[in-house]
């Protein structure tokens, strides 16, 4: 085993990914070579330090402020959107709504053509009109 | 934190309550800032990440489960927003005229082993965040990435264990 072998088994050691006879074929390198031994305490404090890594952050004191009014602006177009999908709904009759007939009904009516009087009343106006024109006939000879 | 509380919190939150979720926001922020700015390392596109974090989980509240708790399942969708970030620098471009993967704006900290990880290239540091620090395996992180196999994963996480040994004084 070369020191490079060793150097790549030392991550894989520090993981628990070798095997017992594997891990002390390690520990025998590291107790011979002073350079790899070196580094194995190297990486072994800098894991230890990672462990227990305590936060230096600043977090911003404005983001959850901000996160608040990003949820209210979001149920807003949610509303705003949920509001123009039932009128399209509605509009298109494939709504909740039609399963009562009431969105047919708006479909229908809309499409309805406008016809003020019906045949039935247009030949009684006509009949009426004749008569009235032979009554003044009359009257007049 | 008490547990029922939280899970009061939660069921409420899944009523629609805003004020209930931004009081789980608050008790969350802390890990999941720490978690984002850790792995992308500029303030910035941080404090964006962690609002998209927030806003999914307010729209998936009605997923949480009562097996996992919330900062774990806010966790794990901070670990995705983080990945789509890297992928898409879609809070990059909003943030910065000309996006690149070089940090404009540290996250301020006082602890030198957090500057030597914000040092790391974006990659190196997203690994080793990811596994020495959060825990996951170089299968699951090669998961997240499209194009990284895990044994790729793994020479990337030596690389970066590597240049930051290398500053630790003895």
């Amino acid at each position: 085993m070369t020191r490079d072998d060793v150097r790549e088994l030392m991550h894989d050691y520090f993981d628990g990914h070798l095997s017992e006879e594997e891990c002390s074929r390690v520990r025998s390198f590291l107790e011979e070579y002073e350079t790899v031994a070196e580094e194995y305490r190297r990486f072994n404090v800098l894991l230890e330090r990672v462990k227990s890594l305590p936060s230096g952050f600043e977090i911003p004191k404005e983001l959850t402020s901000e996160i608040s009014e990003e949820l209210l602006s979001l149920s807003v177009a949610e509303y705003e959107s949920e509001k123009q999908r039932k009128l399209r709904e509605l509009s298109e009759g494939d709504g909740p709504q039609n399963k009562r007939g009431t969105a047919k009904r708006y479909r229908s009516s809309s499409k309805r053509t406008v016809v003020p009087f019906s045949t039935k009343t247009i030949v009684v106006m006509l009949f009426a009109l004749i008569v009235c024109i032979a009554a003044l006939l009359l009257i007049l000879l | 934190m008490n547990v029922n509380y939280v899970k009061y919190l939660i069921s409420l939150s899944q009523k629609g309550k805003k004020n209930s979720f931004i009081e789980l926001c608050e008790m969350n922020l802390k890990p999941v800032y720490i978690l984002v700015g850790r792995t992308l390392g500029d303030e910035k596109i941080t404090n964006e990440v962690v609002k998209h974090v927030f806003l999914s989980a307010w729209q998936n509240i009605r997923f949480v489960r009562d097996d996992i708790s919330i900062t774990s399942w806010l966790r794990s969708i901070a670990v995705f927003e983080i990945m789509e970030e890297l992928r898409n620098r879609a809070s990059r471009k909003k943030v910065y005229a000309k996006p690149g993967s070089q940090i404009h704006n540290p996250i301020k900290t006082t602890n030198e082993t957090e500057k030597q990880i914000q040092e790391l290239p974006e990659l190196e540091r997203a690994v080793f965040v990811l596994h020495d620090i959060e825990g996951y395996s170089s299968h699951e992180i090669s998961g997240f990435f499209d194009d990284v196999n895990p044994v790729e994963v793994r020479n990337i996480l030596k690389i970066a264990r590597q240049k930051l040994a290398e500053q630790i004084i003895l």
